[in-house]
């Protein structure tokens, strides 16, 4: 008893410190990015400008037919939002820290200085540059999405799941991510493979059901790449049963715990040479 | 010329040495015939075989001529152009004696050619599997030349407003702003997500006056065989009068740019 005690104490004091690591990082981040800040706002407009764009897209898509794949003109901006959310949330996070800003770090031996801090090695990699650009985008993404959802009355259960979903999407976008940064420690991949892994992940801007059932399969079921959209939205809508939420939550388990294993395993083969 | 053409063989050594990046690029191409196809095609049966004169099998060869297209078309210096000012290192070009813009086009010319090398040898099979599954037959022959000069045509125009956009970062310190706007635009504006008579009109109004358009839609409906006499003449023109504005707005920005350089970077 008094062991649980103390672990959980620790385990508390830590959460704390890496809160407060977090929230030092992103003030470092934040001032870096406001420091010129034209271009900090062209960016935000730009975001802006990109979402206005996509969904006049998809409205011009879906004026044409008045359901595809079980997605009526009502249902499709939940697809549409959900991807937004989660693009944002892992662009604020590790998304580009994983994928643009550590292969330079170990291109150009800097690494070392991450390694070095007595810090978990995965979240200072992964948390080092917190993006600003995404963060004020997913504020007013999320207020858009909770004022639909109070629009269209969607039941408390649904959101629950919808909810534990996304924290699931969110894991496994992570341990992909984490999984594909990995290879860095073993050879070089250059920056283009996050756009590569982008555009597989904004796949989720259309409702999949529309591919074949081989495609369908793969990308809900084998790597579920559809966590990233259709498969929370799907849960919304009443498609995607409390079972197969479950087997996306035992995936994101085991996703997360077996990427977090083969970074360790690959960090052994970082030489430091630059 | 002689340094031009040394130029461009070092380029050309140096994408071929960094030929994996041009693989991945290559797929990102990939994946859009992955998805859009699949929805128009549906969509397409779902209103009885034939959408604003599209039917299923034009769509798919649509998508299919976008993917060649976009591999030829698309010259993205503009990242590497605000790396170099931002950087402080495009200072060295300023006493080297050749054109930066010739610079910049060799370099992006040369990555082409590799990632065409790579691309071909995954295109020729999906094309006959796609064609043979589909049911249906290309055939580009007869306005094969008149494609492959718009395409030729497609290509400064879109360079040289990749270039400006690039040439912006004499002013934004950052131009990152300045190419999410162009990378959002230019595809969308550009007809590589849907043929614009697929989509409202407010669409094919706003590409009207933006140069996409007339690098990648133009040509890619002269190489299916869809535009009349008077509309390829008129296309035509429209992108030699595009090259020639983008060539004088280029010549205007770097002027200006140039002199707002600082090289604080450095």
């Amino acid at each position: 008893m008094v062991y649980v005690t103390i672990a959980a104490w620790g385990c508390k004091i830590s959460m704390y410190r890496y809160f407060k690591i977090f929230l030092l990082l992103a003030r470092d981040n934040f001032i870096r990015q406001t420091a010129y800040r034209p271009s900090f706002f062209l960016i935000l407009i730009g975001k802006l400008l990109r979402v206005f764009l996509f969904v006049a897209f998809t409205d011009a898509i879906f004026s044409n037919v008045p359901v595809l794949a079980d997605w009526t003109h009502e249902r499709v901006p939940l697809l549409i939002l959900t991807l937004f959310i989660l693009e944002f949330l892992t662009g604020i996070t590790f998304h580009r820290n994983l994928l643009y800003w550590f292969p330079e770090w170990i291109y150009k031996g800097e690494y070392d200085y991450i390694v070095a801090r007595p810090i978990n090695n995965i979240f200072l990699t992964s948390f080092r540059m917190i993006d600003f650009y995404d963060l004020i985008s997913l504020v007013g993404i999320s207020a858009i999405l909770i004022g639909y959802l109070i629009a269209l009355a969607i039941p408390l259960s649904q959101l629950i799941g919808y909810s534990i979903l996304l924290l699931a999407a969110y894991f496994i976008l992570f341990a992909f991510t984490l999984t594909l940064a990995s290879i860095n420690f073993w050879t070089f991949i250059p920056t283009g493979i996050g756009r590569l892994y982008e555009s597989i992940e904004r796949l989720n801007r259309f409702p999949l059901d529309v591919l074949p059932k081989f495609w369908r399969v793969a990308l809900f079921y084998v790597v579920p790449v559809a966590v990233a959209g259709n498969i929370p939205a799907k849960f919304l809508i009443g498609t995607w049963s409390w079972w197969q939420l479950l087997y996306i939550v035992v995936f994101a388990a085991v996703i997360f715990w077996l990427a977090v294993k083969i970074w360790y395993r690959a960090l052994r083969h970082y030489s430091s040479v630059a | 010329m002689k340094k031009y053409w040394t130029l461009f063989r070092i380029a050309l050594e140096n994408n071929m040495a960094y030929r994996g990046r041009a693989l991945i690029w290559m797929l990102f191409d990939l994946l859009w015939i992955g998805v859009f196809p699949f929805i128009w095609f549906t969509i397409i049966q779902l209103r009885g075989g034939e959408v604003a004169g599209w039917s299923g099998s034009m769509i798919i060869v649509y998508y299919i001529l976008m993917m060649v297209l976009s591999n030829i078309v698309f010259l993205h210096p503009e990242a590497f152009m605000a790396g170099e000012i931002y950087s402080g290192k495009f200072s060295n070009y300023l006493i080297k004696p050749h054109s930066y813009l010739g610079y910049v086009f060799l370099h992006e010319i040369s990555y082409k050619i590799v990632r065409f090398v790579l691309f071909f040898p995954f295109f020729i099979p999906l094309f006959f599997v796609v064609c043979h599954f589909g049911g249906f037959s290309v055939d580009i022959l007869p306005q094969l030349g008149f494609a492959g000069l718009a395409a030729l045509l497609g290509i400064p125009i879109f360079f040289l407003s990749a270039y400006i956009i690039g040439l912006t970062s004499f002013w934004l310190e950052d131009s990152y702003s300045a190419r999410t706007i162009f990378w959002a635009t230019s595809g969308l504006f550009g007809g590589q997500y849907a043929p614009f008579e697929l989509m409202p009109r407010f669409f094919e109004q706003v590409a009207a006056v933006l140069p996409f358009k007339y690098a990648l839609y133009f040509p890619l409906r002269v190489a299916s065989a869809q535009l009349t006499s008077a509309q390829l003449l008129t296309g035509f023109s429209m992108q030699l009068v595009w090259i020639f504005v983008l060539v004088f707005l280029t010549r205007i920005v770097w002027i200006h740019g140039v002199r707002a350089y600082s090289a604080v970077g450095r």
